[in-house]
């Protein structure tokens, strides 16, 4: 299998407005690699600059052991999915899958072998002597797909291929890729906006923000130990509680609750951010719990939110001094709490996130 | 390596500009033989005295043809025939154009046809139709005339291209027939891409069409109203063919555009360097009124390069 | 009362109505009839005999008609010579303004070029040029070559004289085309030549129909060009031999045959709007109208 590498690169943004943008990713071998951006340009240029579209200013694009950095798109041997499908409008569905090979002269009996194993993998072979007009998005969304599939190239490149689609149609098809991909013996970069997809596709998730790294892990690592106060917030949903919490000594004041904070924590600065997901704070009552292994507070409750399966709370912390209010969310089953009511949450001390009130990096280890 | 890079991404993008100048190299050279050429080679000329009686030979005149330009009466009468003539039907052509656009852009059974009409003439030859012209003003059995004496407005007939006044008159009329479906082409599409919601919403406030035409209308069609004059201004300043057939720069030079004394100051007189001294300063005046009216433009915040 | 209300309405906004309409109808029929009429009293000229012709007042009803002054224009002059070589030399100079500007106008829309916005913005001064200002050093090249009387001598300036308007409406539309289709081709391994000719051509044809309409009736309207560098009889386009009929018979002005003239003239035009219209209007839209 290839391997894709990109070494120190380094591409200004388009726009002047955002800063110069460097993307440091070294020596990484990625199976499914999907980058969650927060905003357009970005994400879009680092995919360029693989295909080759663009150009870095500076750094390496390495396919293998070959540095491909100057080397024309169509020599590198990617394939490449485009948010607007790109289709040919000219040419048939046939035509448009076969043109790659066409170009690379394979011999004739193997283009249509190709194409009709790809068309029946995509249930497209009833379609391929339509126009693209003539197609639903879904069929579109395919064809792009059997134009990359049939190539087999050396990496797969995905630019945001789901967001044209309806809400029902891209869950399917995120199920479909997942099944196609899994089978490829080929890296894929895989780049979207949303965070479902990047975390039920990837094998590892690049987070990407202002043009800079955040993150790069397995989707695992990157929902339950977030590197950084952006990507603790940016990942799951509802979002992480993120409060700005007191120190004193090495202790941080939550409410009424002193916690302790991590061992090798600097006690010099005088706030810090604890970070805690709604889902992880469980309803209790006073003493009914461990508080070696939670932290137990208690609050009213001012908002209510119906989810569907389950109940979002807000809740005002009771407080020593009531101008500093705190408020915290939680997930809690549907019809057990209403607006009004007195509730005790218990946080359990393993799932508390600690980050640095100035940098925002992770601080515990 | 890192000494290559830059090499190798100069090499990228000379690549791109090589394959640009392939594309762009045979249009520039077709430009620069039929524009660039002709203009260089008569500022040059404008500085030989080139005629008959030079046998045709140039023999170098310095400012020379400058200095009897100045002074030539029939150059300075062209320059004022040609200012009427551009300034009457340009003003001309905008109004009725308007009216034209205003007319076409509401939905009415029939528009299809109606628009196809209305651009016909813009399409059809100048020099045919000035032939066609010349007969619907002939002075014995042009139509103008009966229609004129069956309405009792006049009792004899008129020769219209023989006098200078209605000569020009009659020029001014045919340049209307001929070239406002174009400003009123141009027109349209502006009126097109102004949205219909302003037009609502400034009739909710209580405005009367009146109000909404000078209020909304005329500040959003600026850009396409001054590109159509700009348009016009240069062709219409350029005139030759509708001239050089309906009338010929007659009656005594009444209507002898720049265009027509160019002509035959080459063509008749065989004068080369004088006559290159007359596109000298046709061109450059024309420049600096494309000049100022692109410089309008931009303060308008329309960038016609864009 | 809230039922009756819009009752009223109508019945009090009717007759405004009604007049509104009748005004805008009678206004339409006064654009056409302006736009028309010239036309249309060339033809009535046209197939009247000499005497109701040459008569005061003016017939409107001939009694008689003839197709003799047609008749005359081929058969007594080469008006078919003429008529072929307006069509030779519009036709080609409409296939070299389009092969030569097309790539041109793809090279200033997509790719980097040093120096595009001043290429831009000459392109649109001298689109703006009238050819007076051309003619004299285009009849020293025409007589330096001795291309004089030679289709070389007009296909070449009406190429030139349609490149700036080829240019920038190519280039309007090739900017609207998507990028991604352009990438995608880049990707699956075709060259700039390749994407020109394999991807970009076929979807620009409806463009190019646009645009060569407008440079082949620029071709067949011009005649300053025309008059000049073509004296031979047989060569001599339609607007130039139109033109000069009235001068080919010394006794009498034939008033018949020119006018039949302009209507010949006029005819392929006249088709080419009727079956264009559309595309004429986009054209000049874009050509004309930036952003």
């Amino acid at each position: 299998m290839a391997t894709l590498e990109l070494k120190n690169i380094n591409k200004p943004s388009p726009r002047p407005v955002v800063p110069v943008n460097y993307i440091p990713l070294t020596g990484w071998y990625y199976e499914f690699f999907t980058r969650v951006v927060r905003s357009g340009c970005v994400k879009s240029t680092t995919l360029r600059t693989i295909a080759g579209l663009d150009l870095p200013t500076r750094g390496q694009v390495l396919i293998g052991d070959r540095d491909v950095t100057y080397t024309p798109p169509g020599d590198r041997n990617l394939a490449m999915v485009f948010q607007s499908y790109a289709l040919y409008p000219h040419m048939s569905v046939r035509e448009n899958v076969a043109a790659g090979l066409k170009l690379r002269r394979l011999p004739v009996g193997e283009i249509s072998d190709r194409v009709q194993s790809v068309a029946v993998k995509l249930d497209l072979d009833p379609l391929l002597d339509r126009r693209p007009s003539e197609l639903s998005g879904g069929q579109r969304q395919r064809v792009a797909l059997a134009r990359a599939l049939e190539r087999r190239p050396d990496v797969f490149l995905l630019d945001e291929p789901l967001s044209n689609l309806d809400a029902l149609l891209r869950e399917q098809v995120r199920g479909e890729l997942k099944q196609i991909f899994a089978d490829q013996k080929a890296p894929v970069v895989y780049v979207t906006h949303d965070q479902t997809e990047a975390m039920t596709l990837s094998t590892k998730v690049a987070v990407l923000y202002d043009g800079h790294l955040q993150q790069l892990d397995s989707p695992e690592r990157i929902y339950s130990r977030p590197a950084n106060r952006f990507v603790a917030g940016f990942i799951g949903s509802p979002q992480m509680n993120l409060l700005t919490l007191k120190c004193q000594g090495n202790s941080a004041q939550l409410g009424r609750v002193s916690i302790k904070l991590p061992n090798g924590v600097s006690t010099a600065a005088a706030t810090v951010s604890l970070g805690l997901r709604p889902e992880d704070c469980v309803l209790g009552y006073p003493g009914s719990a461990d508080t070696e292994k939670a932290v137990v507070v208690s609050g009213t409750v001012f908002l209510s939110e119906n989810l569907g399966p389950n109940l979002l709370i807000s809740l005002q912390l009771d407080e020593e001094r009531t101008e500093e209010s705190v408020t915290l969310r939680s997930l809690v089953p549907v019809g057990s709490i209403s607006v009004g009511d007195k509730v005790t949450l218990l946080l359990p001390r393993d799932r508390l996130h600690w980050f640095d009130a100035v940098t925002g990096d992770r601080i515990d280890s | 390596m890192t000494a290559k890079q830059p090499q190798a991404e100069s090499s990228w993008v000379q690549k791109e500009w090589k394959t640009a100048g392939i594309l762009v190299a045979p249009a520039i050279a077709i430009l620069l033989l039929v524009y660039a050429y002709p203009i260089g080679r008569s500022f040059i000329l404008s500085l030989f005295a080139e005629n008959l009686g030079t046998q045709l030979q140039p023999v170098f005149n310095g400012l020379g043809n400058y200095g009897r330009l100045f002074g030539d009466g029939r150059f300075w009468q062209s320059l004022g025939n040609t200012t009427v003539f551009t300034v009457a039907s340009v003003a001309i052509e905008l109004g009725l154009g308007l009216a034209i656009a205003l007319i076409l852009n509401r939905s009415f059974r029939g528009r299809g046809i109606v628009r196809t009409i209305a651009i016909l003439p813009w399409a059809l030859p100048t020099a045919v139709m000035a032939v066609g012209w010349a007969w619907i003003f002939n002075d014995q059995f042009g139509v103008v005339n009966d229609l004129l004496q069956r309405l009792g407005i006049i009792s004899d007939g008129i020769n219209w291209l023989g006098n200078p006044t209605l000569a020009m008159v009659s020029l001014i009329v045919a340049d209307v027939w001929k070239t406002t479906p174009f400003v009123s082409v141009i027109l349209l599409a502006g009126l097109q891409s102004i949205s219909k919601d302003l037009y609502e919403a400034h009739a909710m406030d209580g405005a009367s069409p009146w109000q909404s035409f000078t209020a909304i209308t005329v500040p959003l069609l600026m850009p396409q109203i001054l590109i159509a004059v700009l348009f016009r201004f240069a062709q219409s300043f350029g005139i030759f063919d509708l001239v050089q057939v309906m009338t010929g720069g007659g009656p005594a030079g009444s209507t002898e555009m720049v265009s027509i004394y160019i002509y035959s100051t080459v063509m008749r007189y065989l004068d080369f360097g004088y006559g290159a001294s007359l596109i000298v300063v046709t061109f450059l005046l024309l420049i600096l009124a494309v000049g100022l009216a692109v410089y309008g433009l931009r303060r308008l915040g329309v960038d016609v390069t864009q | 009362m809230p039922s009756t209300s819009p009752q009223l309405d109508s019945a009090a906004g009717r007759s405004p109505q009604l007049w509104k309409g009748i005004i805008f109808g009678i206004l339409i029929l006064c654009l056409v009839a302006f736009c028309l009429a010239p036309v249309m009293w060339q033809w009535l000229t046209s197939v009247k005999v000499n005497a109701d012709i040459e008569t005061t007042p003016n017939i409107y009803f001939p009694s008689r008609y003839t197709l003799s002054h047609y008749g005359e224009l081929f058969s007594r002059r080469p008006f078919w010579s003429y008529l072929g070589n307006s069509v030779l030399v519009s036709v080609l100079s409409t296939l070299l303004c389009l092969g030569v500007g097309t790539p041109a106008a793809y090279a200033i829309a997509r790719l980097r070029l040093p120096g595009k916005s001043i290429l831009l913005g000459l392109l649109l001064i001298i689109s703006l040029f009238p050819y007076i200002l051309l003619f004299l050093g285009l009849l020293e090249i025409v007589s330096a070559f001795g291309v004089g009387n030679n289709y070389l001598s007009l296909i070449v300036p009406y190429t030139a004289i349609n490149l700036p308007l080829t240019i920038l409406v190519m280039r309007s539309f090739f900017q609207q085309l998507p990028r991604d289709l352009e990438d995608a081709a880049k990707v699956d391994g075709y060259n700039t030549q390749q994407i020109l000719t394999q991807i970009l051509l076929p979807l620009t044809l409806p463009a190019l129909v646009t645009t060569g309409i407008l440079t082949f009736i620029f071709a067949w309207n011009e005649f300053l060009f025309a008059l000049t560098f073509m004296t031979q009889e047989t060569l001599k386009t339609v607007p130039v031999a139109t033109a000069q009929l009235s001068g080919a018979s010394q006794f009498e002005t034939p008033y018949g045959p020119m006018a039949a003239a302009t209507i010949v003239g006029t005819i392929p035009l006249v088709l080419l709007v009727l079956l264009f219209q559309r595309k004429i209007v986009q054209g000049l839209t874009a050509g004309a109208v930036k952003g």
